[in-house]
């Protein structure tokens, strides 16, 4: 039976690219696991409070980069976060409109931008001028790649909520604008903080927007106008280094990024499933 | 217009205007080498850095095509694979612990990519300088396998890494679609007494749109993929057939020399117009994905 | 004074004329029925009456509408809206407010009462709907916590509580079980001593229940209007007939 077989076949194919697909994703979580614990457990809480130390010597820590990370993410969620969500009642409140249609096109293709760009662009019109890398240039290009995805969740949200309400809101002459923010804003929350956090889980991971607007810095000043490090950029430069400690750091600031990083995202991750 | 729209119109003209302004500042800042090179920044191969200004020299034909080089072979690996997750997942698993499988897949499409660079320098790279050698001591006379590189770091290296970096946003996209078939086809289709190949061989000839949007959506996500890549790409101005070879892609070409640039008369700008080819191609390939899903009936 | 004058409306949504010149008189403090099968324009119809439906895109309208004397078209929307109160066919109680809330969110917005005078009002608002004893122990819980008829009813205190001069409802019954929707018929024959109800039903029993002046409206035209005997009794066009003995609908 030729068509008995090319059906087993084709189950098989499926099997195989399941696998294929699962193993080296759960590799890579598993890795990151295996080689950062041990190192964190080594170095103790000092890795997350202390400095980087000096080539193989032993000790230290990545505190200025998770300083830095929690400080650009917070700034670029102050500049980002307001515009967004405006961008996003604009485009669901008018949906008909040019400029509207114009501006959702647009969001889809910013998310799907290379992030380096914004880095570079940001440079150019920030840093430049400026004359420093600083951890405000930082929070600049993570405020534009946060963006698309705050905008579009809250679009959604606020699309997603029954006309009813708001006809009921208009019925008691409520206007446009308290019909927005103490209604539909409202009923949409779930959605609109899910779009925020994903924003934010976002832009605390990214790397390359970093490069060349907050620069890098091995201590920090404190000081948003001083150049910063952040989780993965220290990552990304601490790998070049040819010192083996180096390297072990890099593997504990990366445990400590995916701890991060799943401590947002799964959460809201298991409030979608249940809804 | 009524007062709530204007109030709303800065923050919509500012997403606007940050894409203009950014094309404004990728353009402005590529006249230099272009007034100098003229389209010879896109198809010669030389990179010749000089602190006498009319010494300098950049063409950076071969970051562009190891970036098309490297996104290819994500693309090949990927959208196979992508395509067997997908139906696996719609199809195998039962309805009530999909989810167990689609959330991994989320979470790998969210992850932050640096955690891709590091597994990629530590684990892929060391991993894939042995299957080099298997492969160039066999097959060296095959242009693919013809260079020896004992390193690992290559095209291979970051065409692979690519992958598995794109793949769990393709099959997101393509289990959507999938998915999303009206029931009334599929129940046609199983009614007709199908095997399952041949009966999801129909539903997938009825989502090739989605599948083809799928595919330039992660390509462009391949193309934009900058730090994962610039870690195991190697880095070298290199033109070669050989999946083994060390190369640079426009977003690692970029990564990589931006940081002395400045130390340079025109080389900034040569760089801006790398950028702007990046700009371009992004801009291109998410537009024409993003145009076949909507006539499609998505986004 | 008639509560509500209309003259010659025409209402379009886009190439669609839903309206076709309609001209109605609606005298105050009475309950007036707007009947006709689905589709006929009812719903636009008092739509444009608080000029809710301008809501929609590409929406045209024509003619004229008095609200005691006054032009609706040249008031100010939010204060119309305020004097036209609207109960609709699914009741859109806020879902992320409390009981409370909901009947004092827009008292507060269009500063009819400030302090403790809102309470008073809420109060007040509550037994008119005749939901008071049911809620005054729970005022601070969610809104839809409440049942089908309860929600309903507190649509109802959320649009008398601004005090408004006429009522609409649209199918205020349609999404109830019967004991629900005898309830709010009952409530309407109270309201109607006090406030004009303009109320849109497609069931001409309800109609003939609770109304005392009825129009029958047929694809965008008013076809009959009168009392609510002599629409039911002695129906001068056929197609009245016919929608009241219930051979098309």
């Amino acid at each position: 039976m030729l068509r008995e077989l090319k059906n087993r076949i084709f189950i098989c194919y499926l099997l195989i690219s399941a696998i294929l697909v699962i193993f080296p994703l759960l590799h890579i979580l598993f890795s990151v696991f295996i080689n950062g614990v041990p190192v964190v457990m080594k170095y103790g809480i000092d890795f997350l409070t202390g400095t980087l130390p000096a080539p193989n010597k032993p000790d230290g820590g990545i505190f200025p980069a998770i300083y830095g990370t929690f400080l650009m993410v917070f700034i670029a969620s102050l500049i980002g976060i307001p515009l967004a969500v405006l961008a996003g009642v604009f485009v669901a409140e008018y949906p008909n409109n040019t400029i509207s249609k114009a501006t959702r096109s647009l969001l889809l293709i910013m998310m799907e931008f290379p992030t380096i760009l914004v880095g570079l662009f940001v440079m150019a019109i920030f840093v430049v001028p400026t004359g420093s890398f600083s951890a405000l240039a930082g929070s600049f290009a993570l405020a534009i790649v946060m963006l698309p995805y705050v905008a579009t969740y809250t679009e959604q949200a606020m699309r997603s909520v029954p006309r009813q309400f708001k006809e009921g809101a208009y019925a008691l002459g409520l206007r446009k604008c308290r019909v927005v923010f103490s209604i539909t804003l409202k009923i949409a929350k779930k959605g609109v903080v899910t779009g925020l956090l994903i924003g934010m889980a976002k832009v605390a991971g990214e790397t390359a927007p970093l490069i060349f607007t907050a620069g890098n810095a091995w201590r920090s000043t404190g000081s948003v106008f001083e150049p910063n490090g952040a989780i993965p950029l220290w990552i990304y430069y601490l790998i070049q280094q040819p010192y083996a400690n180096y390297h072990e750091i890099a593997w504990g600031a990366a445990f400590v990024l995916m701890v991060f990083f799943l401590a947002i995202f799964l959460p809201i991750r298991f409030s979608m499933v249940r809804s | 217009m009524d007062k709530f729209k204007i109030f709303l119109m800065p923050s919509v003209c500012t997403v606007f205007g940050i894409i203009i302004l950014m094309l404004l500042v990728f353009t402005l800042n590529s006249i230099a080498v272009f007034k100098q090179e003229g389209f010879a920044i896109y198809t010669t191969n030389i990179w010749k850095a000089s602190e006498v200004a009319e010494e300098e020299y950049y063409g950076i034909l071969a970051a562009i095509y190891g970036t098309i080089y490297t996104s290819t072979i994500a693309i090949l690996i990927s959208l196979p694979i992508s395509i067997g997750l997908a139906i696996f997942v719609s199809d195998l698993i039962p309805k009530k612990i999909r989810e167990f499988f689609i959330i991994p897949i989320d979470v790998m499409a969210g992850l932050p990519t640096i955690l891709y660079g590091i597994w990629g320098v530590f684990i892929l790279v060391p991993s894939i300088s042995g299957i080099i050698k298997f492969f160039y001591e066999r097959l060296f006379f095959i242009p693919l396998f013809s260079y020896y590189n004992p390193t690992g770091f290559s095209y291979l290296s970051a065409g692979v890494l690519l992958a598995i970096m794109i793949t769990p946003f393709a099959t997101s996209l393509i289990r959507e679609s999938y998915l999303a078939i009206p029931n009334i086809y599929r129940e046609a289709v199983y009614s007709l007494g199908l095997t399952r190949y041949e009966a999801t061989k129909i539903l997938l000839s009825y989502i090739k749109p989605a599948i083809v949007a799928g595919l330039l959506l992660a390509f462009g996500r391949a193309v934009g993929e900058t730090v994962a890549v610039s870690l195991v790409i190697g880095n070298a101005f290199n033109i070669h057939p050989s999946l083994f070879a060390p190369g640079y892609t426009i977003s690692s070409l970029i990564a990589n020399q931006f940081g002395n640039a400045f130390a340079y008369e025109l080389m900034p700008s040569a760089l801006f117009s790398a950028g702007l080819a990046l700009f371009s191609i992004g801009l291109i390939v998410n537009f024409a994905g993003l145009i076949i899903l909507k006539r499609w009936g998505y986004a | 004074m008639n509560a509500v004058e209309i003259e010659g409306l025409r209402v379009r949504y886009q190439d669609l004329e839903v309206l076709k010149g309609v001209d109605l008189d609606i005298p105050a403090k009475v309950c007036f029925a707007i009947m006709g099968p689905s589709g006929c324009g009812k719903s636009t119809l008092l739509k444009t009456m608080n000029r809710l439906i301008e809501l929609n895109e590409g929406v045209k309208i024509e003619g004229e509408i008095r609200l005691f004397g006054e032009s609706i078209f040249k008031v100010d929307v939010t204060r119309l809206r305020r004097e036209v109160g609207m109960v609709f066919q699914h009741p859109n109680p806020f879902p992320h407010m409390s009981i409370y809330d909901n009947v004092a969110f827009a008292v507060k917005c269009n500063g009819i009462a400030k302090g403790k005078e809102i309470d008073r009002v809420v109060e007040w608002a509550l037994k008119k709907a005749a939901l008071w004893e049911e809620v005054k122990e729970r005022l601070k819980n969610k809104a839809n916590q409440l049942s089908g008829g309860q929600m309903q009813r507190l649509c109802i205190a959320r649009a008398l509580a601004l005090k408004p001069k006429v009522l609409l409802m649209d199918e205020p019954t349609a999404n109830l079980d019967p004991i629900a929707a005898n309830k709010i018929e009952d409530l309407i024959q109270e309201l109607k001593k006090e406030y004009t109800i303009v109320i849109v039903t497609h069931s001409p029993a309800q109609a003939a229940r609770v109304a005392e002046y009825v129009a029958f409206l047929y694809m965008g035209r008013v076809i009959e209007v009168g009392e609510v005997n002599e629409i039911f009794e002695r129906p001068k066009n056929e197609l009245t007939e016919k929608y009241v003995t219930g051979r098309i609908g």
